[in-house]
This record gives structure tokens, sequence and C-alpha cells, in this order.
């Protein structure tokens, strides 16, 4: 009997009975991979990791003008029984707007290395350019590689003051003459 | 873990409530686990897993603004395209996606906090200890591996080790920059050794 891979031929009937083997064994293999996969991860050597525990509704604030510097502060206190390496990272930051800011943050305070027991200060600096518009940008303070690692952070880029106006003087006036009588 | 409230702008670094926690004890055999598997592994096996570890961590990373800008910055240019190349002809995705990805910061966190652990010593004396396996925390994401995810958690990592490594060396580092030798006798002075 003569077989046809072709749809519409003499053999439709095998061709499609073929495809759908051929489609469910594809699907088995795959699904066998996955669960060996999973199966894999779950036999691995475990890495303990660091839980983050926020205080009671935490949430950064900052507030600059544009072309100055916005710093962000945070206490971290390490309640595990081993050093422990912080490494603070902000995400993009959206206005009300629709305005995404890409924060450049100063590289000095990229990570810190907490002993156990110890509390630290981290600081985030964040330059705030000088063509973002002003408004309240929010996202958050992501500590890199922790579980449950985001603190929400709001950042508000507020107007620059107005130039100092001139102290007022009055005008010094030429002494008069007096005309002769 | 104590009881009491924290100040509302701090935060606490703890171990997961359903774990072990990190320990030197615990460091350690994860450690001598992780060296103990490799006996048990292919070597395939072995390096998929960090590459996916690396996308993983890529991934996550791609999250905040730094490393969305490296992202766009290696999308924009012929190292997207080439490498995204390389990772589908060589299969590379596909084999990287067979292996559960290793938890690479944690495993590099916890290996430089064992080399400041005060009781190192005493804890490797009771050696062997046995490891924990991964179970529920060893779930795989689904996610494919891509070309970027690895560049970018290569970057993160790379950075990482070397902000861990200067971090363990600042406590000691020296700040003197010129170092005299040791006395000498003057050197024998003459017109013949001129």
């Amino acid at each position: 009997m003569r077989v046809s891979n072709e749809p519409g031929g003499p053999t439709g009937a095998f061709a499609e009975m073929f495809r759908l083997q051929a489609d469910f064994q594809a699907r088995l293999a795959e699904e066998t991979l996955r669960y060996l996969r999973r199966l894999q991860g779950s036999v691995m050597p475990a890495a303990p990791g660091t839980v983050v525990m926020p205080g009671q509704e935490l949430e950064l604030r900052a507030a600059a003008e544009p072309g100055a510097k916005a710093e962000l502060g945070v206490e971290v206190e390490n309640l595990q029984r081993v050093h422990c390496m912080v490494t603070p990272q902000l995400t993009p930051l959206v206005s009300a707007a629709g305005v995404t800011w890409f924060p450049a943050t100063d590289p000095a305070t990229a990570s810190r290395l907490i002993a156990p027991n110890v509390i630290e200060r981290l600081t985030v600096s964040v330059a705030i350019p000088q063509e973002l518009p002003i408004g309240e940008y929010r996202g958050a303070l992501l500590l890199q590689g922790f579980r449950k690692n985001s603190l929400p952070v709001v950042v508000s880029v507020g107007a620059p003051p107005p130039p100092a106006a001139r102290p007022k003087t009055k005008p010094v006036r030429s002494p008069r003459r007096r005309r002769p009588s | 873990m104590t009881g009491s409230i924290p100040p509302a702008n701090r935060v606490r670094l703890i171990d997961a409530p359903d774990e072990s926690g990190r320990s030197t004890a615990t460091l350690v055999a994860s450690l001598a686990a992780r060296l103990s598997t490799l006996y048990a592994v292919s070597g395939a096996a072995a390096v998929g897993s960090i590459v996916a570890g690396f996308a993983a961590l890529g991934r996550e990373a791609s999250r905040t603004a730094e490393g969305a800008a490296i992202r766009r910055a290696l999308e924009k240019s012929r190292v997207a395209s080439n490498g995204a190349a390389l990772w589908s002809t060589l299969r590379i995705g596909q084999w990287a996606s067979l292996a559960p990805p290793a938890p690479l910061l944690d495993q590099l966190r916890n290996d430089m906090a064992l080399l400041l652990a005060p009781n190192l010593e005493e804890t490797l004396s009771l050696l062997p200890i046995p490891g924990e396996p991964a179970g529920a925390m060893g779930a795989v994401d689904e996610t494919p591996p891509e070309f970027l995810d690895c560049m970018v958690g290569m970057w993160v990592h790379s950075r990482e080790t070397i902000t861990a490594i200067e971090a363990l060396a600042e406590p000691t580092r020296d700040a003197v920059t010129v170092m005299r030798g040791p006395d000498r006798p003057e050197p024998p002075s003459g017109s013949i050794l001129r």
C-alpha cells in the first residue's frame, strides 16, 4: 500500500495519523526533557539564599532639581549568621505623564559587604538629567540576587528655584547743587 | 530574627523560613555538595547549568536601569545578531534549556562569606556535612535562555566578583605605595671599580 504525505492524496487518513503520531512523539519527548530538567533542578545542591524583609510601609523618597543629585537612603540590617553582599540597583522610573527615566547611579555605592548583626546605611546617589521633565517618578530599588527584593522608590523632580532676585537698592542721586540765590 | 519592629526605612536580611539558612556549616555543605556533584554529572550538564544560570541572572538584571541600558546597547550593535546566530546555529540555547539554571549569585556570595567566617576551621573538622537538595527552590523557570540574557548575566556576575574580592581585601589593604628595601652596607667605592 502506498502511503502519501500529501494532504489531499489517496491515503490522506494515513498521513494524518502519521502526523498526529509524530506530533505526539515530539510532545512526549519535550515534556520528558522538561520533567527531567525539573527533577535535576530539585536534586541539585541547595545554595542557601537571602530574603529581604522590608519595614512596614517602606517607601524610599528623594527630591531634587534637574541637574542636581538625589540621594535615596536605606538602612540594611544583616540578621543572617554570615556576611552578606548587598547590591542595590534601581529599576527604570516612570512618571504619571508616561516619561520613563533610566537613572544612572553612582558606581561608588554599587555593592556593600555587610557583616552579621550589623546595620549599614546604603545611599544610592542618582544624577538627575537636566532635560528630565518635572514630576514624580516611581520605580523600585532591587537588592539584586535576593528573594522578594523590591523596595518602592519615589523621586520627585522639582522646578529649580527662580534666580535670586536682586536686592532693591535706592538709586544714588547725585547731590543737588544749590542754585545760587 | 528578633521580634522588635524595625524603623520604617530599614530592611532586614533574613534566612528563608523553610530552609536551614546561611551558616558556616550549611555553606560548607553546599560547596562540598557542588564539588561532589561534578563527579556525577557530565561536563555538558554542568556547563549547561552555568550557561542557564547566567541567562537567568541576566533576565533578572535586565529589569534594572543599568542592566536594561547594557542590554539596549548590545541590541543596537552587531553583537546581538551575531550572538543570536551562534546561539541558534550551534544550538546553545537548546542545550542550555535542558539544564536547570545554577544560582550563580547565591553561590558566589556564599563562597565569599565562607572566606570571612571566623569558625571555618572548626566547621571543616565536622566534614562530611550532609548537603541539602534544592527541592522546591530548584524549580525551573520555563523561559528559554537567550543570548543577550546570558551576556547581561555574565556582566552582572563579573562585576559582583570584582566588587566582592575588593571588599574582602579592603579592611587590610595597605595605603602605603612606596616600600623601602632592607638596609644594605654601602657598596665599595674606588677608582678601580669605576
